[in-house]
């Protein structure tokens, strides 16, 4: 797995886009960037190159599943994983997110190694796909 | 040869609306539209009127209801003329604020600790490595300010909208798309675990 990607990481909550990336700093992925919300996510997507986006669903301008839905509908865009990170554990909202192709759902609180499982699991069906 | 079924009856003016509809008719066949419009209007405003009279009535029991309220709950009153719904949203917002710099504190220390262990020797290699998982799951445990900064975020919401005036517990339901924060164990429908979605989603094919 190439560690060098370039990592998204989307949260209203700076607490939780240190601790997300502290903890993707302990895998050893160290070439990330914030966004504080689904609008400001897709300006930093615009701008440059990224890999992965980890996404927060419930954010007050644009919530995580609508920058899903633009990611997805965007041909520029629309190849790169979404990891959804989030509290929102109703099977809808799963169900949801799985709808508009979503690649990983993580329910906060999480650990390191669900991270980790989900990552590798990403990684894995990308090179299959490849 | 059976008769149509009659209409309900018209109430009291029936003759007066039979009257209406009728000039409005002629003004139609006529073609005077200025006429045409004032019978209608007469017709619609003769049908508002019950509307208009309930209205005024509930506006009166509401106003007697915000009396009677005040009159035996004083202390309410008070406070809802001082604004403690308002100062409830402000000390709401100062548990979060508290509580993200006490997080943002705890992970520069924890950052320190990191930078401190890489000043040991190789001697201490298994003290470091469990230290640093301790580290770890530190950091992890600060999510908690995230999490309960969400479910207090909607109770700010929460308050605000009894505030405008649009109190109904709608604001709890309304915006699917915004997400509801974590579910509250005893108020909230039991959350899903990370096992359940797991299968949820492979058995979407994720």
């Amino acid at each position: 797995m190439d560690k060098g990607i370039r990592i998204l990481i989307v949260d209203d909550f700076s607490t939780m886009r240190r601790i997300v990336k502290n903890l993707l700093n302990d895998l050893g992925f160290t070439n990330t960037a914030e966004a504080d919300d689904g609008s400001t996510a897709l300006i930093e997507l615009h701008k440059g190159h990224f890999d992965l986006v980890i996404t927060d669903w419930n954010m007050p301008g644009m919530p995580g599943i609508e920058l899903l839905k633009a990611i997805r509908a965007d041909a520029a865009l629309s190849r790169i994983p979404v990891l959804m990170v989030t509290a929102e554990s109703k099977r809808e909202q799963i169900i949801e997110a799985a709808q508009a192709g979503v690649n990983g759902y993580i329910i906060k609180p999480f650990t390191a190694a669900t991270l980790e499982d989900k990552l590798n699991k990403i990684f894995e069906r990308m090179e299959k796909v490849a | 040869m059976s008769m149509p079924a009659r209409p309900p009856a018209i109430p009291a003016d029936q003759a007066d609306v039979i009257g209406r509809l009728h000039a409005a008719m002629s003004a139609l066949e006529a073609g005077n539209a200025e006429a045409w419009r004032h019978h209608l209007d007469s017709l619609l405003e003769w049908r508002r009127q019950p509307v208009v009279e309930s209205l005024v009535k509930l506006a009166r029991e509401l106003d007697e209801l915000e009396r009677t309220i005040d009159a035996r709950m004083p202390a309410a009153a008070q406070a809802n003329a001082a604004g403690s719904l308002p100062d409830a949203c402000s000390r709401l917002e100062h548990v979060v604020k508290m509580t993200e710099e006490a997080s943002m504190r705890t992970l520069d220390l924890a950052d320190e600790c990191r930078g401190l262990l890489a000043t040991f020797g190789p001697e201490h290699a298994d003290t470091v490595e469990a230290i640093r998982t301790r580290l770890s799951a530190m950091v992890e445990a600060q999510s908690f300010q995230d999490l309960t900064g969400q479910i207090i975020q909607r109770v700010i919401h929460l308050i605000r909208s009894l505030q405008a005036g649009l109190g109904d517990i709608q604001a709890l339901h309304a915006g699917d798309e915004k997400g509801h924060g974590p579910a509250v164990a005893g108020v909230d429908a039991p959350a899903a675990t990370q096992d359940e979605a797991n299968d949820l989603l492979a058995a979407l094919g994720i």
